[in-house]
Formats: structure tokens, sequence, C-alpha cells
């Protein structure tokens, strides 16, 4: 039997290392998400790759309890503020509300043909940030 | 550079249609009636711009012939929920550049047999992995919303309310009886705090406009008919996290073109056919335009001044809340109500002394941005 492994959905949006991927571009040197060739910003190929921070806050939420079939309802997704600039979309696990904190988690969302795991980020409502 | 007219508007109801009413009949039924009001022949027409997202490929093609206008330069355009406004811009820029005298712009959708559960964005984009349906979008602005400015629930809710109001003189609406706030409030939830009455609904139908340049007009022997005074689009930006939620920058930009190429600006609007497929985006949009003060469209809504008789008329169609929203259609059924305000043939909706009327459409999103496309398209008599 072959191992079952681990892999990242989409490998320009997250590692199993380092959560969730983006660039800082060093022309204009604002950040982007997720991993990409171009500066979003300013169209720069001049970017580094680098990871987003750990924790951000929740700018607005809702719970979708009506989704097209291959979805599983009800669902909550949140937007999310980081300190780099960055504010990203995703589902979240918790009692989320405005000005939350949350950590970025990676968890198992779907198995590939070969029967790999494959990961994906969500939010997890957390008490207050780590230091 | 020609001036850009409208010689003539048409429709079919919009709602939901049965399997053998197809998007080519509904198109073919929306743009007869256009023609017909432009007393235009089909053989004075040049040139067919087509809108809609879900018709498959070259679906303007199949619609042409069907009308015995094949031959004639065709072009589809995709642009979401901005496809029909998109068309109407493109046709719009061909007549300025003096390439067209007379052309027919049709928007068409038929949805109600391919989409279910709600529309989402492209399977490529970041957002639709995450399970963004439209109305969680407009959910998590309707909550921002009401965090920063203490809107109430129910004066989001006003929107439908009022646009169903509306829609009861519109024979072409998809829904024509009046909604309670109570029936809004208690409808089961869809994505918090939106319910079903808080969404456009999955519809069919289609619409058209023949627009003409002055040479046109005159081919056609019409003494005067409403202009366009200019046709915005805009794409959406980046977003920050120092950015508001609601800021609607996209709806500022696409303002701003549209008052640059037209002369005009906001306090010269009198009736306003808004692209509010979920309650909140009506309001947040009316503020991103700067026709309303940001922060004040609930209480504006609540107190009527959007209503029928109110400061500023918003959706007397009914908006796509009641008119219905068959995508691709939407951006040309806005065309025509406008061109009905403002040729005194909108019956018990309409706006006395109505000259100026502004259409906004925003279509699709691209994660990470403030929207897909924006169009802001002005009417004059």
């Amino acid at each position: 039997m072959t191992q079952i492994e681990k892999t990242p959905l989409r490998d320009d949006v997250i590692s199993l290392e380092d959560g969730l991927l983006g660039i800082v571009c060093t022309a204009c040197r604002r950040h982007s998400f997720p991993q990409r060739l171009l500066c979003l910003h300013c169209g720069s190929d001049q970017v580094e790759n680098v990871s987003l921070p750990e924790q951000g806050r929740v700018c607005s939420w809702t719970v979708v309890r009506q989704a097209p079939e291959h979805l599983k309802t009800p669902y909550t997704l949140v937007t999310v503020d980081f300190e780099d600039g960055n504010r990203v979309l995703g589902a979240a696990e918790g009692n989320v509300r405005i000005g939350s904190p949350v950590t970025v988690e990676l968890y198992p969302k779907t198995v590939d043909e070969s029967g790999n795991s494959q990961w994906w980020y969500r939010f997890r409502e957390v008490e207050e940030f780590n230091e | 550079m020609s001036e850009t007219f409208i010689a003539g508007a048409g429709m079919v109801r919009f709602g939901k249609y049965p399997a053998d009413i197809t998007l080519e009949n509904l198109a073919v039924r929306a743009a007869r009636e256009a023609i017909a009001d432009s007393s235009a022949a089909p053989a004075d027409i040049e040139a067919v711009y087509m809108g809609h997202v879900f018709g498959g490929p070259v679906a303007g093609q199949r619609v042409a012939v069907q009308l015995g206008l094949g031959g004639l330069p065709v072009s589809n355009h995709e642009n979401y929920c901005a496809s029909g406004a998109t068309a109407i811009r493109e046709a719009w820029i061909a007549i300025k550049a003096g390439l067209y005298d007379i052309v027919l712009v049709i928007g068409a959708e038929k949805m109600t047999d391919r989409v279910a559960g709600g529309v989402m964005p492209d399977p490529a984009d970041l957002d639709a992995i995450n399970g963004l349906v439209m109305a969680a979008n407009h959910g998590m602005s309707a909550r921002r919303y009401m965090h920063d400015h203490g809107a109430t629930r129910e004066q989001i809710a006003a929107v439908a309310v009022k646009n169903h109001a509306h829609s009861v003189h519109n024979p072409y609406a998809q829904y024509q009886r009046p909604i309670s706030l109570n029936e809004v409030l208690d409808a089961r939830i869809i994505a918090e705090p939106l319910g079903l009455l808080d969404c456009s609904p999955i519809s069919d139908g289609a619409a058209a406009v023949i627009l003409c340049s002055k040479a046109g007009l005159a081919k056609l022997k019409i003494g005067s008919a409403p202009r366009i005074a200019g046709c915005a689009l805009v794409s959406g930006k980046v977003v920050s996290s120092t950015s508001g939620l609601n800021d609607e920058d996209v709806s500022r930009r696409a303002a701003e073109q549209a008052w640059n190429i037209s002369g005009y600006g906001p306090k010269d609007i009198d009736l306003v056919e808004m692209h509010d497929c979920f309650t909140i985006a009506e309001i947040v949009r009316l503020e991103g335009l700067g026709l309303i003060p940001v922060g004040e469209g609930g209480v504006w809504t609540e107190n009527g001044n959007t209503s029928l008789g109110g400061k500023l008329p918003v959706n007397t169609s009914g908006g796509l809340l009641s008119r219905g929203h068959p995508v691709g259609a939407t951006g040309v059924a806005q065309i025509c109500e406008l061109t009905w305000q403002l040729t005194d043939r909108a019956g018990a909706r309409q706006v006395e002394e109505a000259r100026l009327g502004l259409a906004y459409c925003k279509g699709g999103t691209v994660s990470g941005t403030d929207g897909g496309s924006v169009t802001v398209l002005m009417v004059e008599r």
C-alpha cells in the first residue's frame, strides 16, 4: 500500500510548513496574496516570496445557509485583515465577530485521485493573539 | 464624433420560462420589440452587439440569423452581470467613432435551466474554492455597514420593499406584487444577515435597444430621442486591509469617469437604475457614486427618499430584486427603463420631469479586489 501524502490543494496559496503564501514587491514595497509572478499593485516583476502573518483580525463575517449543491451548508466565511496589508477571504471556525482575532489553520479539505489528502487554509477564532 | 441616441427599446417580461423557450427565442422577441419601437427595417441595421454570460459560444450570431440579420458584424460581450451594459458601451464607441449609424444591442440570459443555488465566481478564482457565493459577499457587506453606521436590518430590508412596490407598475417585471417589511425580515436566511428577499432571483429574460447616430435618427425619420450622455467602464483594484469593506472605490472611480465623459455631476441626476443584486448593494453603491451621503443610505431608503416621488427615485422598474436578474440582460433592461422614463412612457411609475438618468451595473468578483467590472451609463432627454 502506498503512503498517503499530504499536499497543498494549491501550492501558490499555502505551504504545509509556512501557512499562507504571498509576495512582497521590491519596487513598491507592497504585499499581496497569494504568490504571483507580478506585483498586483504595480505590475513589477521584482517580487519576493514571503509568508503571511499567522494572525489577523475579522473585518466582517457571514454564515452561508444556501449554496450550490457541491457546497455543504451552513459554513462561516470571514474577511480577515493582516498587518502586512493583505485582506484575505476564507472559511472560519469558532464564534467569530467583527474585530475577532483569528489564526491561520491548515486542514485536509479534499482527497485527490491518488488518495492523497489535499490541504487548504481556514481561520480559527482565538481569544487573544499569541505574543 | 457622433452623438448616440436610443431610437427604440423593447424587452420580454423577466421570469422563469419553460425549457422550450430558449435563449434565442427570448432574445429574438426582445429585439423585435426594439426594432418595431424604432420603426427601423431589418435592412437599416448595420451591426449587432450581444451581452450574455451563460449563452455559450456565438450566441449573438445564433440570434442574429433568426432575426434575418445574418452576415452583419456580430459580437458577444461577457462582463458577468455588466455584460449587457458593456455591449451597449461597445456599440456607443462604434457609433461615436463613425463606423455605424444604426445598430442593435441585445442582452439575453436563460438561467433557470442551468444555474441553481446562487451564482459563483469562476472555478479558477480563489474565492470559488472558499465557497464565496455572491450572497456571502453582500452578507459581509451588510454586517459591516450596520456595524459602522448603526444602520438597522429593517433599513436594509426596506430596499426590497421599495423595489417590489415600484414593479407593481412594471408589466415587464418578474414580480408585480408588493411585499411587506415582515416578509423580507422573516424570509429564510441565505447568507447572514440577508434572507431570500434580500437577493435578486435567478431569472430568464432579454432586452434590446436600437442605438443611432444623428444621421441614423434622420434615416429613421425620428425627430428626437434620448441621448447617451456617457458610458463609463472600470474594473476592480486590489484592496488592502486599511480600506473600509464598503469603501466602494470601484463605484467612485466609475462615477468619476462618467462625470468626466458627460460633463454632469451627481446633483444633475433625476433617477437611477441601480444594480441591486442584493438589498445592501443598492445602498453602498449609491453612496460610492456620491449620489447620497456615506452612511445615510439606510435612512434615505427608510424615509422614502429613493422611492418613486422621493428626492432621488431609484429602481422605478423594480430593479434586479423585483424586475428579475437574467444577468446578461439586466444592463440593457436598465436602459429600456430609462428610455421609457425619458420619453414619458413609464405609466404609473413615471418620474415627473425626469431629464437625466443613470444606470449602474456591477459584474462579477475577482479575488482580493473590489470587483470585476462596473459600468455607469447616463441617458438624457
